[in-house]
């Protein structure tokens, strides 16, 4: 019976003196669709190698349906796994490659043909089925592999940067066809990513991990709206989340902001538990960039004035790198809203969007 | 610094021409993408401008003398490829300074340039070890920084930051704006990210199928694409395309399917009436700029059905199912629906593009 219920307990992998993950705890429910998420070196691929028994578990214990399978063999576990080195068997052409994990399991000739080709059919890769892999761009060799690893039906999926050589449009595309087939089929899903919007818009839920340490698992929208600390508020969202070193006072009612460049008063009832929490009177504001409306007059007392330094147009929307002070403050607008370097610019936000941190320890005050 | 120019240049693997009859300029000091989908030619093309892979036939050009005979070395371009190709045996310092040892600069001047790339590619701290020991975002960054360290007339770059999450792709193409703005280097520079494009780009070649699509600044592209390839690529998500009939019902004009009827915007008007019609077309419409109600919203709106919804913190896409067609619209994160859901769609009239059905050309 696959159920895919995937457990790591205090597991470490270690590279000689490099300690790639740390005494990480993480469940992986049936049914679920989990995103391991973080920065390059961060410790997911070491992780899902170990999941796969590719990589030796250093030290721990992982289950997989409850059962322990840190001596099983990779093709003991039932799993099935793509990664972003394809992996392709050079010799066999794309729809050999595709079929061989069905001939292993010996199903008929009919049904493996049929499967092929409907999985071809998902990733639009129907027209290349019969050329070899180094006859394939990047890009298609990658969904070659995908479409392997998806082909057979198996306890636990493990993909490891699978949609990263795509382009935007097939990486949207199969974003969506795999979200359906998971729901729709119930799948369990291992999913490494460092991109940020392929696992917000997939997963069910989000492990986020830093230098080997697992720093917050969460649904994709707790993850965003309430980083559990400075790293991962720093690392979900882009543009990232500006980050500002401030000295924090309360003033009567207000809550006054100092840092290099600017001053703010904020009246807000959380922030002022959030600001009682901090250790010294120092901390870390943090603002999003869609988050803060840039002006270029002086609409307020409460704005903040600073100079252009960087205007990159996304299509849809802007990003606009404001200097205040020592700070490269990023703001996200509208295409339309024209502005030169150099410009002198009014920045704005309320106190709903803002987040404490504290500069010691990283912990988000008002979590 | 040299300019780059590609005259008629041709790439055939056997049977298959990767790259068809492509003619396009890098000029001095210009930074140009080549964007396109997965096996558009992009990658093959910058090989052959490196020298790494035989013209099948025309010309390419650097600072004025033709290059299809000199070998790579004698360039003097300087390149990042997306496989990674570091010396296995070399520390990662070593990589990157060996371009330079070879070139004869003065040890302090290599320290010092290693250095800094390493800096602006966040890998100080893994200067001594081996690229076995690296995981593959560190791989990337390094082969990057061996090919920015190095001087040369024109940096060539396939896809340097597809490995890096997202705040480090978003600070090292920031980085990368302004180091080109500081050095003014020819760059030639690959990628199917439509967001590096419009971000780093002076011009924008876009490819597909080996032949060029458009040639234009990033907000030519985006704004008035030349035919539905463009209009699809560019865009997370792209430009939606919806297959219609340009007709006139009751004596005004407008797009009708099986799912909706839309009136024409004024701004279309005098094209469509040019047309014989009826006319299959697809009109173009971007998922910022349609909106979503949850009842029927006025005689202009058209009923759709829930496909998908995606959460991305900030907003979320809605796919819906309007006739045979996905549409995809950016909705703000606080929206919610189920799949099966029944919903109505308002288009912000003046930003319909419209495609003729069969060859994708632009018509408004
Ligand atoms: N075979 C190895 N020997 C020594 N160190 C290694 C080895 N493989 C990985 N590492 C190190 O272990 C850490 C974790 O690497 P891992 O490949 O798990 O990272 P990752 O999160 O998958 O990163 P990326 O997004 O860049 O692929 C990194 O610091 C890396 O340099
Ligand atoms: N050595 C080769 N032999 C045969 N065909 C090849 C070879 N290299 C590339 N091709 C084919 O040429 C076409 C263009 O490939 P190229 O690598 O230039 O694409 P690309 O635009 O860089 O794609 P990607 O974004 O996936 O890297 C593809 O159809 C590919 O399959
Ligand atoms: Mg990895
Ligand atoms: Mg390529």
């Amino acid at each position: 019976m696959a159920m895919g219920v995937v457990v790591l307990q205090n597991v470490w992998k270690k590279y000689g003196d490099v300690e790639a993950v740390k005494n990480l705890n993480l469940e992986c429910k049936e049914g679920e669709f989990l995103a391991l998420l973080g920065p390059s070196g961060c410790g997911k691929s070491s992780t899902l190698r170990m999941i796969a028994g590719l990589e030796r578990i250093t030290l721990g214990s992982i289950f997989i349906d409850g059962r322990e399978v840190n001596a099983l063999e990779p093709r003991q576990r039932d799993i099935a796994m793509a990664f972003e080195a394809y992996a392709l068997y050079p010799h066999l052409t794309a729809y050999e490659n595709i079929a061989f994990p069905l001939r292993v399991r010996g199903m008929r000739e009919q049904e493996v043909d049929r499967r092929v080709r409907e999985i071809a059919d998902t990733l639009d890769i129907g027209n290349i089925l019969d050329r070899l892999p180094r006859h394939l761009s990047g890009g298609q060799q990658q969904r070659i592999s995908f479409a392997r690893a998806m082909v057979r039906p198996a306890r636990v999926y493990l993909m490891d940067e699978p949609l990263s050589h795509l382009d935007a449009k097939q990486r949207s595309q199969l974003r969506s066809e795999l979200k359906r087939l998971h729901r729709f089929k119930g799948l369990t899903i291992v999913f490494v990513t460092h991109d940020q919007i392929e696992a917000m818009a997939m997963a069910d839920r989000i492990a986020v991990m830093n230098l080997g340490v697992l720093q917050q698992v969460g649904t994709p929208l707790e993850v965003f709206n309430h980083p559990k600390n400075l790293f991962v508020a720093n690392f979900v969202g882009e543009p990232p989340i500006n980050l500002l070193s401030v000295t924090v006072r309360q003033e009567g009612q207000d809550i006054l902001f100092t840092g290099d460049g600017f001053m703010i008063a904020m009246r807000d009832g959380r922030l002022a538990a959030a600001a009682a929490k901090l250790s010294t009177s120092k901390g870390v504001l943090g603002i999003r960039p869609m988050h803060i409306a840039l002006h270029r007059e002086s609409v307020s007392p409460h704005s903040i004035p600073g100079n252009v330094t960087l205007y990159e147009g996304l299509g849809d929307t802007a990003v606009v790198t404001v200097q205040v002070g020592g700070n490269a403050v990023r703001v996200e607008t509208s295409p339309d809203v024209s502005v030169s370097i150099g410009e002198r610019v009014f920045l704005q936000f309320s106190a709903a969007h803002v987040h404490l941190f504290d500069q010691d320890t990283g912990e988000n005050l008002l979590h | 610094m040299a300019e780059v120019v590609l005259k008629n240049v041709v790439k055939r693997y056997g049977e298959l021409e990767a790259v068809s009859n492509v003619s396009f300029e890098c000029r001095n000091g210009e930074f140009l993408v080549l964007l396109g989908p997965s096996g558009a030619g992009k990658t093959s093309t910058l090989k052959m401008i490196a020298g790494l892979e035989k013209i099948t036939s025309g010309q390419v050009f650097i600072g004025g003398r033709e290059v299809n005979g000199l070998e790579p070395r004698q360039r003097r371009v300087a390149m990042v490829f997306e496989n990674y190709a570091l010396y296995p045996h070399l520390s990662v310092f070593d990589n990157i300074a060996s371009p330079l040892k070879a070139a004869g600069v003065a040890p302090g001047d290599i320290e010092a340039r290693v250095k800094h790339v390493a800096k602006m590619l966040q890998i100080e701290q893994l200067l001594d070890r081996r690229p076995a020991h690296l995981s593959g975002g560190q791989q990337q960054r390094v082969s990057f920084g061996r090919a920015l360290a190095k001087e040369a007339d024109v940096y060539l770059m396939d896809e340097p930051l597809s490995h890096l999450d997202a705040k480090l792709r978003h600070e090292t193409r920031g980085e990368l704006k302004r180091l080109h703005g500081e050095l003014g280097t020819s760059t030639i520079y690959v990628t199917h990210d439509f967001r590096e494009a419009l971000a780093l780009a002076d011009r924008v070649v876009v490819l597909d199928k080996g032949s060029i699509q458009q040639i234009g600044t990033p907000a030519e592209v985006y704004d008035q694409p030349a035919n539905d390839f463009v209009a699809d690529l560019i865009g997370e998500p792209p430009m939606n395309l919806i297959g219609c009939v340009a007709t006139q019902l009751d004596g005004s004009l407008c797009f009708a399917s099986d799912a909706f009827s839309l009136r024409v915007p004024s701004h279309a008007v005098d094209c469509v009436r040019g047309m014989t019609l009826p006319r299959q077309v697809r009109i173009g419409i971007r998922p910022t700029h349609i909106t979503v109600e949850l009842r029927p919203a006025g005689e202009d709106s058209v009923r759709a059905e829930v496909y998908v919804l995606e959460p991305l913190g900030a907003l979320s896409i809605l796919t819906v199912k309007l006739g045979a067609d996905l549409v995809k619209i950016r909705v703000p994160e606080d929206f919610s629906a189920e799949i099966g859901d029944q919903v109505w769609l308002r288009f912000a009239e003046e930003k319909i593009r419209v495609f003729d059905a069969e060859s994708g050309h632009r018509l408004v």
